[in-house]
C-alpha cells in the first residue's frame, strides 16, 4: 500500500461527502467523493482506492448492489457502509457482499477514525496475505523446476553417453557389452518416466488443472487413446474393444489429462493382460454423470491388494507382474486427475479374471452444468 | 565438406558436451563448446558458428533464454540457427518450445534430452540447409 491511503467516499448527500472528506483529508488521507454508484465505480477503476465508504440509500443504482460490484473489482478493497437506516438485515445483507464494517449515521469524526483505521488495518494484512501466498506458489513451482531440472540432467547426460556407444560413436562394442548397455539404458528410460511421473502428479496437485477446463468429446478422446495404444496391444497380442452406445458424451475437462487417465488405465489392462485376452472400454449417459468402464481379462487384482491400488509407489509384486515396468504412480495420477474433474474412479477386481476401472465424470449437458465449471 | 561448417555447444554439463561432439564429429563437424553465457557471447562473436545447440538452465535459470534473445535480436547473429536442447520438459511450467512460444523464444527448433543420435544429425542438418 502506498504511503497515503486512499479513501472514496460515495454518497448522495454532499454535507456528508463534505465532511467525511474533511475529517480524513485533515488525518493525511487522499479523498475522493463521487454523488452515485455509476460515478463511484468509475472513480474506483480511476483511483483504485484502498476503502470505500458506502451510503447504503442512494438514488440510482443501491448500495448494497454498489457493494457487490465493488467486490467483483477488487475483493480487497474494505468497504464500509454509512447509512441513517441502520438495521440487523441491512448490515447482514452488507456483510454477505463483503461490507468489511458498518457505521450508523449520524456519527462523529472520532468513530469515523476508527472505523477507517480499522479497514484500512485489514486491506493491509490482506494484500500481505495474498502477496505471501503468491510467494509461496511461486516458490513451490520453482522448486517442481530445479528439482526436475537436477534429476533430469545427470540422466539425460548418462542415457546420452550410452547412445553414443551403442550407436558406434566411441568405438567398437561387442554383441554383450551391446546386451548390457541396453539394459542400463532401459532402467535409465524408467528413471527418467519416473521423473516425469513425479512431476505430473506435483503439477496436479498445484490445483492448476481446472484453469484448462473445456468442453471435452469423451469418445474422440477414447479413440485417440486406443489408437495411440494399438501398437502396444498388437504386440501384446491383446484386442481392443470401444462401445459407446452411440452416443457423444461431453464432459468439462481437460482433454490432454483424460487421456493421460485413459492411456494409464488402458496401458494397465493390456500389460497385465493374458495372451488372446481383450481391453473393452465402454461409455454410458447416466442422468448427470458420464461412466465410462475399462475392463481387461488379465491377471486381476486380489482382494488383499485391492485396498492399496491408488496408492502412490504400491506395485503388486508377484511373478506374473516382475515383467511389467512402471513407476507406481499411474494409477494415483489417474485418480487424482479424474478427481480434479470432480469425477470418480474405483476398481473392482477377480484374481485370474480380470479387472475393471468404473469412472464417473461429471455429465456437461446435465441440467446445472454452470455447477462444474468453477 | 562438413569439415567446413562449424557448430558450437552451450551447456554447463561438460560430460552432456563429450557425449554430443562425439556424435556431431562422426559426421566430421568441427565442433567448439562453451559452459557458461559469458563465454559463449565471446566465443559466438570469435568464430561465427554455422550453428548453436544451446542448453537452458546453466549457471542461472534463464541463460538460455537470454542468449537466444541476444542473438536473435542482433542484426548480424541472428542468422545463425539455434537448436535448444533442455532437460527441463514443458510439464515444468516454463512453457517454451518455437511452435508454442515463438514470439518469446525464438529459437529455430527444440529438442529435450536425451536426444537419439540419428535425431540429433536429422535436425542439424535440416536447419544447416538453411
Amino acid at each position: 500500500m502506498p504511503e497515503k491511503a486512499t479513501i472514496l467516499v460515495i454518497d448522495d448527500e454532499i454535507a456528508m461527502r463534505d465532511s467525511c472528506s474533511q475529517v480524513l483529508t485533515k488525518d493525511g488521507f487522499r479523498t475522493e467523493t463521487a454523488e452515485d454508484g455509476d460515478s463511484g465505480l468509475k472513480k474506483i477503476r480511476e483511483t483504485k482506492p484502498d476503502l470505500v465508504l458506502v451510503d447504503l440509500k442512494m438514488p440510482g443504482m443501491s448500495g448494497m448492489e454498489l457493494l457487490e460490484k465493488i467486490a467483483d473489482i477488487d475483493p480487497n478493497i474494505v468497504s464500509v457502509v454509512i447509512t441513517g437506516y441502520a438495521t440487523i438485515e441491512s448490515a447482514v445483507e452488507a456483510m454477505k457482499r463483503n461490507a468489511y464494517d458498518f457505521l450508523p449515521k449520524p456519527f462523529t469524526p472520532d468513530q469515523l477514525r476508527i472505523v477507517t483505521k480499522r479497514g484500512l488495518e485489514r486491506r493491509r494484512l490482506a494484500l500481505e496475505s495474498a502477496q505471501l501466498q503468491l510467494e509461496k506458489e511461486k516458490m513451490k513451482e520453482n522448486f517442481i523446476t530445479l528439482v526436475s531440472h537436477q534429476l533430469r540432467s545427470p540422466l539425460a547426460s548418462i542415457q546420452q553417453y550410452f547412445e553414443v556407444i551403442l550407436g558406434g560413436f566411441a568405438g567398437n562394442v561387442d554383441r554383450k557389452q551391446k546386451e548390457m548397455i541396453e539394459q542400463a539404458s532401459k532402467y535409465i528410460d524408467d528413471l527418467l518416466r519416473l521423473v516425469d511421473d513425479w512431476l505430473n502428479m506435483s503439477r496436479i496437485e498445484a490445483g492448476k488443472l481446472v484453469e484448462k477446463f473445456e468442453p471435452v468429446d469423451l469418445v474422440h478422446v477414447l479413440s485417440e487413446t486406443m489408437e495411440l495404444l494399438k501398437p502396444l496391444a498388437n504386440d501384446k497380442k491383446v484386442t481392443l474393444e470401444i462401445n459407446s452406445h452411440d452416443s457423444r458424451p461431453v464432459v468439462q475437462g481437460n482433454a490432454e489429462t483424460l487421456k493421460q487417465v485413459f492411456t494409464n488405465l488402458i496401458s494397465n489392462g493390456i500389460n497385465y493382460n493374458r495372451e488372446g485376452g481383450t481391453v473393452a472400454v465402454s461409455t454410458r449417459e447416466e442422468d448427470d454423470y458420464l461412466a465410462v468402464e475399462v475392463s481387461d481379462t488379465g491377471i486381476g487384482i486380489s482382494q488383499k491388494n485391492l485396498p492399496f491400488i491408488f496408492d502412490e509407489f504400491f506395485r503388486v509384486k508377484s511373478q506374473k507382474t516382475r515383467a511389467v515396468t512402471g513407476s507406481g504412480l499411474g494409477l494415483p495420477i489417474a485418480k487424482r486427475i479424474i478427481e480434479a474433474h470432480n469425477g470418480s474412479i474405483k476398481l473392482t477386481s477377480k484374481l485370474g479374471k480380470g479387472s475393471t476401472f468404473s469412472i464417473l465424470l461429471p455429465n456437461a449437458k446435465g441440467k446445472d452444468k454452470s455447477r462444474w465449471k468453477k | 565438406m562438413n569439415k567446413q561448417t562449424k557448430i558450437l555447444i552451450i551447456d554447463d554439463d561438460y560430460n552432456y558436451v563429450q557425449s554430443i561432439r562425439a556424435i556431431l564429429e562422426s559426421k566430421e563437424y568441427t565442433v567448439d563448446a562453451a559452459h557458461d553465457r559469458e563465454s559463449a557471447m565471446q566465443k559466438i562473436v570469435e568464430i561465427k558458428p554455422d550453428l548453436i545447440l544451446l542448453d537452458i538452465m546453466m549457471d542461472r535459470l534463464d541463460d538460455g533464454f537470454t542468449i537466444c534473445y541476444k542473438l536473435k535480436h542482433d542484426s548480424e547473429l541472428k542468422k545463425i540457427p539455434i537448436l535448444t536442447i533442455s532437460a527441463i520438459t514443458k510439464k515444468t511450467g516454463f512453457k517454451f518450445s518455437p511452435a508454442t512460444d515463438g514470439e518469446y523464444f525464438e529459437a529455430d527448433d527444440y529438442v529435450e534430452k536425451p536426444i537419439k543420435a540419428s535425431d540429433l544429425l536429422e535436425r542439424v542438418e535440416k536447419l544447416l540447409k538453411r
